[in-house]
């Protein structure tokens, strides 16, 4: 007889080990496994770990998405890059967390998107700490502002140069 | 035959949740050793009934007194507070990297409300868990008792929300769901989180 500790299907790991887990043909859906990075208990969809304040979607056949990206939802449910204007605004979804199954240009592909909390996101441009997060005019990333507004999409935890990943409190984007 | 124990820590209260992670109820032996609570660990809280994994910090505390660690869940996030920590109260965003100081009296504050607290430990210079979505239950105190449905801002004491009016503000981040258990201007209500404030 044998005691399993965690109620997990791999224990408690953290995001390399889980990405060392093996390949995907070995991994079984509705396997779980417990984040020490994200914190999170994660499910495998059968395409990648699915954290449990994210949903996943297809990604676009003609996007080039990457982790951090800000995406926002089509009419046919598959997901884009979102920038700034108010008509992309309105379709905004949420941060990817977990992406794969890119094509060999690094197109298309399938991202469990976060939709609150926590989570690194990808800078636009220079942005600091204590300010509020904005979607940017750069489809995909996110800028800093220093008054709250339409646009917003919480608030810039942790300063960051532009392209890097860094750590946002995700919130209900603004509309108004 | 294998055996899965799904909820380690079982079914417990919050008020019970929160005397696991002080090591109340343990020996000494096994807190300042750092090895009662393990991550990924479960507990099904019936406060507001959900469960939360139990997650380490990289930073240990060397007296051992306490674990620096937090239960967490899908709509909770996990930030670095200098001010004491206390459960059912709103905090903010104060600059610096993922840190988070107790709500105060004014809009500058309730605008940057990042969630609250729930179940927290006992020092300050330490780690916090917040509800940043759904239902939470924050401590209450302003001159005008709550409606529900009414929208939420901060209070009159740090740390507690207050009403702001029928329809969202600029430094509204919530609105009233159940106000029963608050009466005369105190208590506390249970809320739902919206931090997303009206320019």
């Amino acid at each position: 007889m044998s005691y399993k500790p965690l109620p997990y299907t791999y224990g408690a790991k953290t995001t390399a080990e889980i990405n060392a887990l093996g390949s995907p043909l070995q991994l079984r859906r509705g396997d779980t496994v417990f984040n020490t990075d994200s914190q999170m208990v994660e499910i495998w969809s059968g395409r990648l770990w699915v954290d449990e304040r994210s949903v996943e979607f297809k990604i676009k056949s003609t996007v080039e998405a990457s982790l951090g990206n800000l995406m926002k939802t089509d009419t046919a449910g598959l997901i884009d890059l979102c920038d700034n204007s108010a008509a992309e605004r309105q379709q905004f979804c949420g941060v990817i967390v977990a992406i794969s199954g890119q094509d060999g240009s690094g197109l298309g592909g399938y991202a469990a998107v976060a939709h609150a909390g926590k989570v690194k996101a990808r800078a636009g441009a220079s942005v600091q700490s204590g300010q509020w997060a904005i979607v940017d005019s750069t489809a995909g990333r996110y800028n800093d502002t220093t008054l709250p507004g339409a646009g917003c999409i919480g608030l810039v935890m942790e300063s960051a140069s532009d392209g890097n990943l860094a750590t946002i409190a995700l919130q209900t984007i603004e509309l108004a | 035959m294998s055996h899965t124990n799904f909820a380690h820590w079982g079914k417990r209260s919050a008020e019970n949740i929160q005397r696991l992670i002080a090591g109340t109820d343990y020996g000494s032996s096994y807190t300042n050793a750092n090895e009662l609570l393990q991550d990924g660990q479960l507990v099904i809280d019936i406060t507001i009934p959900q469960y939360m994994a139990w997650i380490n910090n990289t930073n240990t505390d060397g007296s051992g007194n306490f674990y620096e660690g937090c239960f967490m869940g899908p709509e909770y996030s996990q930030y670095f507070s200098s001010s004491t920590n206390f459960a059912n109260k709103w905090y903010c965003h104060v600059g610096g990297n993922e840190q988070v100081n107790i709500g105060g009296t004014t809009s500058a504050t309730s605008e940057k409300m990042c969630g609250i607290s729930y179940n927290t430990l006992p020092g300050s210079n330490d780690f916090i868990q917040l509800k940043v979505c759904g239902i939470a239950k924050c401590d209450y105190d302003d001159n005008t008792a709550s409606t529900n449905g009414y929208y939420l801002f901060y209070g009159d004491t740090d740390g507690k929300c207050g009403t702001d009016a029928s329809t969202p503000g600029p430094a509204t981040f919530a609105w009233v769901s159940n106000n029963i258990n608050q009466s005369s201007g105190g208590g506390s209500v249970f809320l739902k989180i919206n931090a997303t404030e009206t320019a």
